[in-house]
């Protein structure tokens, strides 16, 4: 129950990435997945990591603080890892029992993998922990517009994503109380599976109700200041592009022309 | 049964030994508090927000543990988890707004939770049930089918407070327990508070912002500042010597007190005690009696 860890949370900075335009992040975050992908060698990717630790370091946030923002998705991770193990076959095969059979192949995949899924987290939990949840939504609401036409209520989605984000954490401090309260009332969770069910039951209906009552008196709270959409709605906020979100994309651009040079000087040498 | 903290110091967040070697300096919630509840009274816990109140509250019955000093439970260390489970059952802890932690589809299987957590077999947990919904003057038979969710604010916590009340604790924990309820149902809440304390000769721990109710119900008091204990003594004491320090940390004195400390400066002969409402309202009504009376 640790809040600290809830996935991407802001870091309060004032770095060149925190003052970058959030439609630029949003966007640059999928030329980072490009880059990421490209890579494939664990040299190419080693290149990545370059630029991976680049970010941060224009972000001021350290690696150790990425690291912490990741771990509860950690599992996934490992997850992943043993799947490409147990299931991607070829070269020589280390270890055989009945059908699980570990070969060179399912080894090198997993470990690639993992490293790769591990530096696209990292690279995606630095537009949360470098850009506040109403720049984010604010920069995704600008993104969709042009679908409007279309049909799409993209002010609405932002909004509900703006929402979500919010009460991420207030949730996580209130399963903490009724945590405590329950285990007060002796409580062991963790115990047998039917006590288990028991025990997620009186977590989980009390942190549903909660929920609910938030959605009544914020709906209220937004009828009594008479929200009414994003019609014809004005900013306190203008978004605008500068000098920074084209450094950006140059660096990213750099990354991604230098994940792919290497893998394809790699290919003529050997 | 008696809880004894033994200069109890706590922090969220430790510090690393790393960090201790660089010299950070460790941040506290708690910072050496040291004090012990005894058998069958009733202690208040007044301090301003962010004194340290909750966290106190938390290592009562091991939810948290000290990162300095011990806390023992009949002379046995809450930091144990052995120690801490046992401890459950004995210390209730009723939690701010305890009707939010409602959850089952009725009140009588919410209130089961707790005495069927300890392993008790149906038939005593079910006269238990029956003991605690009437404890909290909520009848059995009109209400123990509904779901605890159509009931009003008020009945909620109190089938709240009965499921606590169901493990037959020997010591009530109770953090704010009138918050947030309208002035009648107050009076009416803090009356059950008082007569278990009374009838059933519970020990009473109680965290509170209010003054009045602190004179009216405790035998002593805990005064929290920064983590630290200000003051520790009856409610007499720390009302008529330390009015002035109170009033500094941000915590008032009750009204009939504060009253009385302004006529005896002005000059009345009023003898320097606790006073409630009615028993100033006798005082003065007496002494102006007796200066009548000179007069004539």
């Amino acid at each position: 129950m640790n809040i600290d860890a809830v996935f991407g949370r802001y870091i309060a900075k004032d770095s060149a990435v925190h003052r970058m335009d959030p439609r630029a992040k949003l966007l640059l975050s999928i030329l980072f997945m490009v880059m990421v992908f490209a890579a494939g060698s664990y040299v190419s990717l080693g290149v990545a990591a370059l630029f991976t630790a680049g970010m941060f370091a224009f972000a001021h946030i350290s690696l150790r603080q990425a690291f912490t923002s990741i771990a509860p998705l950690a599992i996934l991770v490992v997850f992943t890892a043993l799947l490409n193990i147990f299931f991607v076959q070829g070269g020589e095969v280390y270890f055989q029992l009945w059908i699980i059979c570990i070969s060179q192949q399912g080894l090198h995949q997993a470990l690639f993998i993992a490293i790769r899924l591990t530096m696209l987290l990292l690279g995606v939990s630095l537009l949360t922990l470098a850009t506040t949840t109403l720049d984010l939504t604010d920069g995704f609401e600008r993104l969709l517009e042009p679908f409007k036409r279309f049909g799409l209520p993209a002010h609405e989605l932002s909004m509900m994503m703006g929402i979500a984000l919010r009460f991420l954490p207030q949730f996580a401090i209130e399963l903490r109380t009724i945590y405590r309260a329950q285990i007060s009332r002796g409580a062991n969770f963790g115990k047998g599976p039917k006590g288990g069910v028991a025990m997620m039951t009186s977590l989980i209906v009390p942190l549903f109700t909660s929920a609910f009552r938030h959605a009544e008196t914020l709906s209220l709270g937004m009828d009594a200041r008479c929200y009414h959409g994003g019609e014809n709605r004005t900013r306190l906020k203008e978004l605008s592009f500068s000098k920074r979100d084209i450094a950006g994309t140059v660096y990213l651009g750099i990354g991604t022309a230098a994940v792919l040079a290497t893998d394809l000087v790699l290919n003529m040498l050997l | 049964m008696s809880i004894a903290f033994e200069q109890v110091s706590f922090s969220y967040t430790p510090l690393t030994k790393r960090q201790k070697k660089a010299g950070e300096v460790q941040r506290y919630a708690l910072r050496n508090v040291s004090f012990t509840l005894n058998d069958g009274e009733f202690l208040a816990i007044a301090g301003h927000t962010g004194s340290g109140k909750s966290t106190l509250v938390q290592h009562l019955n091991g939810l948290a543990n000290p990162t300095e000093g011990r806390v023992l439970w009949n002379g046995k260390d809450l930091a144990d988890r052995k120690n801490a489970t046992c401890a459950r059952g004995d210390i209730g802890v009723v939690f701010q707004y305890p009707e939010h932690q409602l959850f089952a589809e009725t009140v009588y299987e919410d209130v089961a939770f707790g005495p069927r957590n300890m392993g008790l077999p149906e038939n005593e947990v079910d006269s238990r049930i029956r003991e605690a919904l009437a404890d909290v003057h909520l009848d059995f038979d009109t209400l123990s089918e509904r779901s605890p969710f159509e009931l009003s604010g008020g009945q909620q916590r109190r089938v709240a407070f009965a499921g606590v009340l169901a493990m037959r604790p020997t010591t009530l924990v109770l953090d704010e327990p009138v918050a947030g309820l309208d002035p009648a149902s107050r009076a009416d809440f803090l009356d059950l508070i008082k007569q278990l304390h009374e009838q059933r000769n519970l020990t009473v721990v109680m965290v509170s912002h209010n003054m009045n109710d602190i004179a009216l119900l405790a035998d002593r008091m805990l005064v929290m500042h920064e983590g630290e204990v200000a003051f520790l003594g009856t409610p007499e004491k720390i009302f008529t010597k330390h009015a002035v320090e109170l009033r500094e940390i941000g915590l008032g004195i009750p009204h009939a007190q504060t009253l009385a400390n302004q006529l005896r400066a002005e000059g009345m002969p009023l003898p320097e005690k606790l006073y409630l409402p009615e028993s100033l309202a006798d005082e003065i009504a007496r002494i102006l009696g007796e200066s009548e009376a000179a007069q004539s």
